[in-house]
């Protein structure tokens, strides 16, 4: 297995094939963390395509300080959603369950996670930044507690204590929303 | 009071990665009796927002996203090569091209060109081979001294792994692919030629005259530096030095593969993943420098 170093070192180099294999290996999760964030698919399906396509442009300037690669990419997702928040008020957006139809075909499959993804996106909207973050990282992107550490700039024992109340509040948030 | 906080956070964490894993929240329970009442709760509401949040992209989204990444990909220009001189002063530059061509001929040099990675004299081995680039100004030149200074790093990558040395195997895995991208990126012109050199020789004859291939070998190492060529007007490379070149290179792919396809079937077990890699770096480079040269 070769080490992520190497790997970035070759993506630097703007070899496809490490590339490529940054955008296969880490795709996915950016995608959800970017749908829990926002709550909006469609808008999410975008912004995804956004975060590869910046990283792609600046990835020369990325420099290896031991942290995973895949901090910096939440770092521009991050930064994307902000600017989504920004420029949210500005334009229409398009409803969370208008946009989950599309990725489903299972009407009863398509119902019953429609449900919960727009719960857990408005649930989440109640909490911290820092629990927010900490649920998107760790739940979303399925990013371990010390990766969420790197990622975050916290000790690991901080993201455990945050990742403890995270959970909490969110009960608490969705018991009041179905009681 | 602190402290069982902690501890708590702890136990969650836990609980939450062996869950994950695949066991019951029963049996972790089970482990900690004194916290159940607590855990399972917060446990149910962990794994329900981990099933919700486990969307997948939709498959059309995937594509079309996976396409545009690899058009963006080939819209790049290939990184310039980041050889010895990219991450030095100029002034380093400067006096490393005086210093080696000063050297030139003496026993130092010829003493650093067979020397390995990490041996007292490999960064003089890597000063001289960045003065010749400096001092190749043709692509085509370029272009064979890059297959050159290619199979020196397979050389270098099958020596390693006979020391057992996976780091610097990786480490020359990665100058070949500088070496390979950098060719792959080179402007070397005559492909219109050769292809209406092509097109004229299927009308006029049913046999295409035989390419002459000269021997890499026999260049090589004429001299270890090679002699600053001036920087004449653009060069003219007929259609036969770039079918020639074009020959050379595939021969040396293969047989730089096979090469290295033997020194991972003798490798310990260690090394193999290192040697995979430097295969599939093979495999893809010399494909790219040759499609450069259709």
């Amino acid at each position: 297995m070769q080490d992520e170093e190497s790997l970035i070192r070759r993506a630097q180099q703007r070899d496809p094939m490490a590339l490529t294999q940054l955008y296969e290996e880490n795709f996915d999760k950016i995608y959800r963390y970017i749908v829990l964030k926002i709550g909006d698919r469609t808008e999410a399906e975008d912004m995804t395509q956004q975060v590869f396509l910046n990283a792609l442009k600046s990835i020369s300037s990325y420099r290896w300080k031991g942290m995973p690669f895949s901090s910096w990419l939440y770092r521009i997702a991050h930064n994307q959603v902000v600017d989504y928040y920004r420029k949210k008020s500005k334009r229409a957006t398009v409803p969370l369950d208008e946009s989950i139809k599309a990725g489903d075909d299972d009407p009863q499959r398509t119902a019953e996670r429609v449900v919960e993804i727009e719960e857990l996106a408005l649930a989440t909207k109640k909490l911290t930044g820092a629990q927010q973050e900490v649920i998107s990282l760790r739940f979303a992107a399925e990013l371990s507690v010390a990766e969420v550490a790197k990622a975050m700039g916290k000790s690991v024992g901080a993201v455990k204590a945050l990742q403890h109340s995270a959970i909490a509040a969110l009960r608490r948030v969705m018991a009041v929303g179905t009681g | 009071m602190m402290k069982k906080v902690r501890e708590f956070d702890n136990i969650l964490d836990e609980c939450l990665e062996r869950v994950i894993k695949g066991e019951t929240v029963e049996v972790c329970l089970a482990d900690y009796p004194d916290y159940a009442a607590e855990l399972e709760p917060l446990l149910r509401t962990a794994l329900d927002t981990r099933e919700a949040a486990a969307i997948e992209p939709r498959p059309e989204f995937r594509d079309k996203a996976r396409y545009q990444f690899q058009a963006a990909l080939r819209e790049m220009e290939p990184e310039k090569s980041r050889g010895f001189f990219s991450w030095q002063p100029r002034w380093v530059t400067v006096v490393a091209i005086v210093v080696v061509l000063l050297l030139a001929g003496s026993g130092t040099v010829v003493a650093a060109s067979n020397s390995l990675p990490g041996e007292f004299l490999y960064p003089v081995k890597m000063a001289t081979e960045a003065v010749q680039l400096v001092f190749t100004p043709s692509a085509l030149g370029k272009a064979e001294l890059y297959a050159r200074l290619a199979d020196k790093r397979i050389d270098e990558i099958i020596r390693m792994a006979e020391k057992g040395k996976v780091k610097q195997v990786e480490r020359a895995t990665e100058r070949l692919n500088s070496h390979l991208i950098a060719m792959a990126a080179l402007d070397i012109p005559g492909g219109e030629e050769l292809l209406e050199a092509e097109i004229a020789t299927f009308e006029a004859a049913p046999a295409p005259a035989p390419v002459e291939e000269a021997p890499l070998a026999a260049v090589e190492e004429e001299s270890v530096i090679a002699a600053p060529r001036a920087a004449g007007p653009p060069e003219d490379v007929g259609p036969n030095e770039r079918a020639r070149l074009r020959g050379l290179l595939s021969r040396h792919a293969v047989e730089n593969w096979n090469a290295l396809l033997a020194a991972w079937e003798a490798a310990p077990e260690s090394l193999r993943a290192a040697l995979e890699q430097a295969l599939e770096v093979a495999a893809a480079g010399y494909e790219q420098a040759l499609r450069n040269l259709e």
